[in-house]
């Protein structure tokens, strides 16, 4: 996995880029933030996300909900994501099971494993996300939940 | 000697998507004690508290998940009974050599319907916990490093076919139900409780829609006041939380559902019952799900039933 400094994976898709997850948390987290807007799609929900986190976590602090929240480690494809447009970096692997090289080329990713670098606009595709945004979170949503799943 | 047969968990081989910051991970956060590396690059840790060589290997994957589950049973003629007893059973087995992976004996390795790979091995080498076996003291640091897990101690695996994973633990191996989750017509089984020993479980399943998946591993902590400590530890080094801290309904755990770096669930947890064979088992209508969780908030996570590696 390349090692290069954030300001050379900024071209969004198809680069092949990865930062590790120490340049993020290294160096970066001193500095004064910087902040670009997040548009979920599905949702409609917009949101101020600081480019030195990943998007998952950005969106999850502010209370966005319109991108589920999994794992946040890359391996459950719950928070999967297309970009429709805008910049962002990966900054860690993820589970090449749910996201294949045609996915990384064409920017299906998982929000958990990418930063914003500018302004995005974002679907979620992961496998809960219609779901979830049609299931009310009561018990008998749940219900229907699993029944969806047997 | 009362337990016979299938004696516990015996270890857990995860894949993890970037192995150092792992080993990071489960070294200095969870507090496991790194117990070597193998020619295949695998990582293997223990709890501080566990005699045997170990209870968890890691090894570098391209997606994560669980590899399989393995459990020590009594001697090497329970092995070859059990082995007898699957194959008759329907089960397919296979030998897994002495020393394919460290300091462990022969491995029978078998594959149940909800997808996973399953062994069952007699031997470990005993390496202790480094407390002796002559007037022990009761713990020493390696107790206090980390959240610091006395031991592994079962695993909630997911998949389509859960009564046929049930069905060959009960039937072959011996595990008697503790509780279970019942869907509305009141007999589906949504996830269950089995234990072979006096836990109120040692492998757990829930029915989820992709076969061999991992729902979480466990390791369990002496109190809640520790389970209050690893939520700290947790978010002193930013582990993503899942759940908790919160207490069970079912089986009545205090617990944290958290992930490793790489989106692999685990558990730290304590308390609980005491289950014997004799006792009834119990259950939770799917409606009650939700306080069967997290009985302090009695509210759903829809994580639960959505989120696997």
């Amino acid at each position: 996995m390349p090692n290069l400094p954030a300001e050379n994976t900024q071209r969004a898709r198809g680069d092949g880029m990865e930062t590790t997850h120490s340049e993020m948390t290294s160096g970066q987290a001193d500095c004064v933030p910087s902040f670009v807007t997040v548009f979920i799609a599905n949702s409609g929900e917009t949101g101020r996300c600081r480019t030195d986190e990943s998007l998952l976590e950005g969106l999850r602090r502010l209370g966005k909900r319109g991108v589920p929240v999994g794992c946040r480690g890359g391996g459950c494809s719950v928070c999967k994501v297309e970009v429709v447009s805008g910049r962002y970096a990966r900054f860690r692997p993820m589970s090449r099971e749910y996201v294949n090289d045609r996915d990384l080329a064409e920017g299906r990713v998982l929000a958990c494993c990418i930063r914003p670098v500018s302004a995005l606009e974002v679907r979620a595709i992961g496998r809960m996300g219609d779901r979830l945004a049609a299931t009310d979170k009561t018990t008998t949503g749940a219900t229907r939940l699993i029944a969806e799943e047997r | 000697m009362a337990i016979t047969g299938v004696l516990r968990p015996g270890h857990a081989q995860l894949r993890v998507l970037n192995l150092e910051e792992d080993v990071k991970f489960y070294r200095d956060v969870l507090g496991l004690v790194e117990m070597g590396r193998d020619s295949y690059g695998r990582v293997y840790f223990k709890g501080w508290d566990e005699r045997d060589h170990h209870s968890l290997v890691i090894r570098q994957a391209d997606r994560a998940g669980i590899d399989l589950f393995a459990f020590k049973v009594d001697g090497v003629a329970t092995l070859d009974k059990l082995e007898g007893d699957l194959n008759a059973y329907g089960v397919e087995t296979k030998r897994i050599p002495a020393g394919e992976m460290l300091n462990t004996g022969e491995r029978v390795s078998f594959v149940i319907p909800n997808g996973h790979t399953i062994e069952l091995y007699a031997e470990k080498k005993d390496v202790g916990n480094g407390l002796g076996y002559m007037n022990p003291e009761p713990w020493n640091a390696a107790a206090e490093k980390g959240i610091a897990p006395t031991r592994m101690d079962h695993a909630l695996l997911g998949g389509v076919d859960l009564d046929g994973a049930r069905d060959i633990f009960v039937n072959v191996l011996g595990f008697y139900l503790v509780e279970e989750v019942v869907a509305e017509d009141g007999k589906t089984q949504i996830a269950v409780w089995l234990s072979c020993s006096t836990k109120t479980h040692d492998i757990a399943f829930v029915r989820a829609p992709e076969d061999g998946k991992l729902h979480h591993v466990s390791y369990w902590l002496e109190t809640w006041e520790k389970v209050l400590r690893a939520a700290d530890i947790m978010s002193m080094n930013r582990v993503p939380v899942d759940i908790g801290p919160t207490r069970h309904g079912i089986t009545r755990g205090a617990t944290i559902y958290a992930f490793d770096r790489s989106g692999n669930r685990f558990e730290t947890f304590s308390g609980g019952y005491i289950a014997y064979p004799d006792m009834h088992p119990l259950t939770w209508p799917i409606d009650h799900l939700p306080e069967g969780l997290d009985f302090a908030q009695r509210k759903l996570h829809e994580t639960f039933l959505t989120v696997f590696s």
